[in-house]
């Protein structure tokens, strides 16, 4: 593992024994690791489509911004060009033609 | 004194230049370096400093490289110097720093999931800063914990003897009560000789610890900081306008912070001069009658049963017909009404409101009553100015400072530090005028011991030393010439020997303390109940306003005339029209064109009579004239004496409602008991002692029923037919801003400027005469030995006593204060019973010794009526103002001798 203790945990072995790296767990368990201020989006080729994170950060623990873009939402917006026309029952078939997958969708 | 803080350098100092970073930088010579560099907005990591106090040195992490110097040095300790050049940030004082750490973490013992400071801590964050991760040849110290205090526990394992605590009890509170102490091969950080902790209890040093090596007795071990809501809000109890951190978890409160903290150490020290940040005991340790189980849950009818518990509906209804049926049949002036000043403004508005809008009455009146409105009255008529001339910042800055008659650090133990960083940081010369040997007395410059009760004839005696001793400044008496030719007259009718012998303070320390307060280019004056609650309180002021006219202070910026408001809104009370004389914003309510401009915002008629004050609404409750009384948060039960006839009044009434948070001894004569929230429920503003507005904010749900007492106020009268529908004091707030323009300026108090000159014209000549008369002699209640009854620093009026941690520092122990000289003489003995007679009553207690008492007076706190030591006062009445005065008596002390056992 990288040796940068203010992002990465210490050896849990050592957590219990060692004053130093309790405090080093403590810290980045309670707080979480303080990321630079600033925004980033990383996109990734994932299976379905890019998977993508938009973070943006003002020096603390947690993101002031966070924002997923997931593929299977983007898709959704087929869906009424897809859907139209054709019976209720007919739905569940569409979805399956191009897998969405719901718990992307949520947002 | 090592070094001069930065902010408050010697003047005389030249001007040097230095260069950090690279950046050149100015500044004066002889100041602390980690001072500079702070300036320049950047941060050095440093356990033991903190700006209220002058740097230590004993962490070792402020390390900078100074060149031509080999190693690094502590800028803390270090002198800037012309030339310098300076380095803050690098790889080898970033290893420096990460060694002073692992110093202070080899002896620190592994037992951060048990602190309270985990979470909280400095050397948690400097640990993980610095990226500590392994320690060699730990050796933690394997102390046991010193449980010996009331209220702190001292771990000295955790200790990294920063000094913080034992600095900020030494240099801020000038209390000295902790020091460092060898023992068992260690230094630890003991209450002064290893004893049990002695001291104020107000909790900065346990503030300051950057680890967790102070904690706090009442929330030890239930929580972890980031368990709890932390709710910024102004403190309740007196008036100083502390802003406190109340730290919740659910329905209770858990602790309360102050902004005072290790956390914010790099403040500048000229802004602590307008507020220190800190707390005190009661402000920090007195929050548990908030959730206290003996709050009370629900409302209480009388029935035949007595108070028995009801639906708010049924008791709201009960109260609100009955308060008809009396209106219909007597008239709306057979109502009446009080109300504490430990409600916030918005209640204190709305109040008055429903009293003269709603049902047409002007009986009203507020605690501000008990003395404050002496001071306001008095000021508002000569100056112009119905509040406190000067600010926390002029207070610090002043040059002499007149202390008379109050017991500051006491009653007002924040405001007092701004006394003592005057003393400590700007050499103020200190004139403190107290018949007790007080603890800022200890402190003064200049103590001059007076008689009990001897403040009036004190203040007239510094007139008369200012007019003989040609004190005074021409400028200011030439405006005014018959004004300063009737002084004259006035104070030369006075004798010398009837001044001082009333005053008990001899001609020369009168002289002493005049002169210093004439020649001072700043000099404020203080005072406390011991001039505001007096049978003649409002000529003490205006015997003041005399003493500042005339030398020349009354108009000058920095100077002022100022007495300190008990509870948390007595100011608000008076500005928010409170009492029969006053409309919002204080106007008169005399005068026809300010009640028709608000009788129009009202939309309704005001009653056009003068209206009752307190003791004249208790006169006409007893004359049958009222009939019904609405109290809220009062409780003139336990508060007069007996002689008022209070009891009398309160239990002849048709309808007596009480709204409380809890069920008082006045409330157990009410036919109507409503449960109203305490100030940590909330939403509003107070206003402190400086007129500075402040933020009260809801940091919890309210207990079990209770309701907001502006709730419940806007319910009654909408109930009687008069639209006081409020979503939230929000939309109180909103009408008042409407009405009086500019009061929520919030930050800053505003400037007030003194304008004399139509007093001085037009009503002076009538009056000053009569001021300066022959005090009557002290009445039929006489007796050799003067009882004070006054505050103590544990507690604010009667409501801290249901906070248990008050309670057990200062529990009602029922005795009675004597000077030990007073004792031998009377061979009274702790386990000795005395007889107080005065010509109210007798009283039996015990007594115990208290040497700061002068001897010939003995002391009762006024928070505890066991037994009841106030029936022994008379209460005198001020005719100008309605005051009550009954906190000075004479009487008689006998000792009991033991009863014979056999019978």
């Amino acid at each position: 593992m990288a040796d940068v203790p203010s992002v990465t945990l210490p050896p849990k072995s050592r957590v219990f024994n060692d004053l130093a790296s309790m405090i080093q767990q403590f810290k980045l368990f309670s707080e979480g690791f303080k990321a630079p201020t600033g925004e980033i989006y990383c996109g990734t080729e994932a299976a379905k489509g890019e998977l993508g994170f938009y973070i943006v950060s003002t020096g603390e623990g947690k993101p002031y911004r966070l924002k997923i873009r997931a593929p299977s939402f983007i898709h959704m917006g087929a869906f009424d060009y897809m859907a139209r026309g054709y019976m209720i029952a007919d739905i569940v078939t569409i979805f399956g033609t191009y897998d969405i997958v719901m718990g992307e969708c949520d947002r | 004194m090592a070094l001069k803080p930065v902010t408050t350098p010697d003047v005389e100092a030249p001007n040097i230049e230095l260069t950090i970073d690279g950046e050149p930088v100015t500044s004066k010579a002889g100041v602390s370096l980690y001072d500079v560099i702070s300036q320049t907005g950047k941060i050095i990591p440093a356990m033991c400093y903190h700006y209220t106090f002058d740097p230590f040195g004993s962490c070792g992490m402020c390390l900078v490289m100074v060149e031509g110097k080999k190693a690094p040095v502590r800028s803390c300790t270090a002198k800037a110097e012309a030339g310098m050049v300076v380095r803050c940030e690098g790889e080898d004082l970033h290893a420096a720093r990460k060694k002073a750490v692992e110093k202070h973490l080899t002896i620190h013992p592994l037992d951060c999931p048990v602190c309270d400071a985990d979470g909280h801590c400095e050397l948690q964050d400097m640990a993980f800063q610095h990226g500590v991760t392994s320690l060699v040849n730990a050796k933690p110290k394997g102390l046991p914990e010193d449980r010996r205090s009331l209220v702190l526990d001292f771990n000295m394992n955790r200790c990294i003897l920063c000094g913080e605590c034992i600095n900020i009890c030494k240099d801020v509170q000038m209390i000295d009560a902790l020091q460092f102490f060898k023992k068992e091969g260690t230094t630890h950080v003991v209450a002064k000789g290893d004893n049990p902790l002695v001291c104020e209890f107000c909790g900065d040093c346990l503030a300051v610890c950057p680890v967790g090596a102070i904690t706090n007795k009442y929330s030890k071990y239930v929580y972890k900081p980031w368990q709890l809501k932390k709710t910024t809000s102004t403190c309740a109890y007196c008036a100083d306008g502390c802003q406190v951190h109340l730290e919740t978890s659910g329905k209770e409160v858990q602790r309360v912070t102050s902004p005072l903290s290790w956390k914010n150490k790099w403040g500048d020290r000229a802004e602590t001069a307008k507020g220190h940040g800190g707390l005190c005991v009661r402000g920090r340790f007195g929050f548990q009658y908030i959730d206290s189980k003996e709050r009370l849950g629900r409302p209480l009818v009388r029935t035949d049963e007595g108070l028995v518990p009801r639906s708010w509906f049924e008791a709201l209804g009960l109260a609100v017909e009955r308060l008809a049926v009396i209106k219909a049949k007597h008239g709306p002036r057979a109502i009446a009404g009080l109300i504490t000043a430990r409600c916030t403004n918005e209640e204190l508005y709305l109040f008055q409101k429903l009293m003269r809008a709603a049902i047409g009455t002007n009986h009203l009146d507020s605690s501000a009553r008990y003395g404050h409105l002496n001071f306001t009255r008095a000021m508002q008529h000569a100056a112009g100015v119905g509040r406190m001339m000067n600010g926390y910042e002029e207070i610090t800055k002043a040059k002499a400072l007149l202390l008379i008659g109050t017991d500051v650090t006491e009653t007002h133990p924040v405001t007092s530090l701004r006394v003592k960083e005057g003393l400590r940081v700007y050499g103020a010369k200190v004139v403190v005028a107290d018949s007790t040997l007080t603890n800022i007395a200890k402190l003064a410059s200049h103590p001059v011991p007076i008689a009990a009760g001897g403040e009036g004839a004190f203040i007239r005696a510094l007139v008369k030393a200012v007019v003989e001793e040609d004190l005074v400044d021409e400028a200011a008496t030439s405006a005014a010439p018959e004004a300063f030719a009737a002084l004259k007259r006035a104070v030369s009718k006075m004798s010398w020997e009837v001044l001082t012998a009333r005053s008990g303070a001899t001609r020369e320390s009168v002289v002493e303390a005049a002169r210093i307060y004439a020649e001072a280019l700043r000099a404020v004056i203080l005072c406390g109940e011991g001039v505001t609650r007096r049978a003649n309180g409002y000529a003490n002021i205006l015997n003041l306003v005399d003493l500042a006219w005339v030398t020349g202070k009354l108009t000058k910026p920095g100077c002022g005339i100022n007495a300190l408001p008990e509870e948390a809104n007595e100011q608000g009370a008076v500005d928010m029209g409170v009492a029969p004389e006053l409309l919002p914003g204080q106007a008169s309510y005399a005068d026809e064109e300010a009640r028709a401009r608000f009788a129009r915002a009202w939309n309704v008629s005001l009653p056009d009579d003068a209206g009752a004050s307190l003791m004249e609404i208790l006169a006409r409750c007893r004359r049958g004239e009222i009939k019904a009384l609405y109290l809220v948060g009062e409780n003139p039960l336990a508060t007069l004496p007996a002689s008022t006839g209070v009891r009398e009044a309160l239990e002849k009434v048709d309808l007596l409602i009480c709204q409380d948070p809890f069920l008082t001894e006045t409330g157990r004569l009410a036919h109507v008991v409503l449960p109203a929230c305490t100030f940590a429920e909330k939403d509003g503003t107070f206003t402190d002692l400086q007129g500075k507005v402040n933020r009260v904010r809801e940091a919890l749900e309210p207990y079990e029923e209770a309701r907001p007492d502006w709730e419940i106020i806007g319910a009654i009268g909408t109930a009687l037919r008069y639209p006081m529908e409020y979503e939230s004091p929000q939309a109180i707030q909103a009408e008042i801003m409407k009405l009086l323009p500019g009061y929520y300026n919030l930050g800053e108090p505003r400037r007030v400027e003194a304008k004399p000159e139509g007093y001085l014209v037009n009503h002076y000549l009538r009056e000053v005469a009569g001021r300066y008369a022959e005090e009557p002699p002290a009445g039929k209640d006489a007796g050799p030995f003067s009882l004070i009854i006054g505050q103590v620093l544990y507690h604010s009026g009667k409501l801290s006593t249901r906070a248990s941690g008050l309670i057990k520092l200062y529990p009602s122990k029922g005795r009675l204060h004597m000077h030990p000289s007073d004792r031998a003489r009377l061979q009274i003995g702790d386990g000795d019973a005395v007889r107080v007679t005065s010509a109210r009553g007798t009283v039996e207690l015990r007594t115990e010794a208290n040497a700061d008492l002068a001897p010939g007076t003995c002391f009762f706190p006024e928070h505890f009526n066991e037994p009841a030591v106030k029936d022994l006062v008379e209460c005198r009445v001020d005719p100008t103002t309605g005051v009550p005065a009954f906190k000075l008596a004479l009487v008689a002390i006998a000792k009991i001798e033991a009863e014979r056992t056999s019978a």
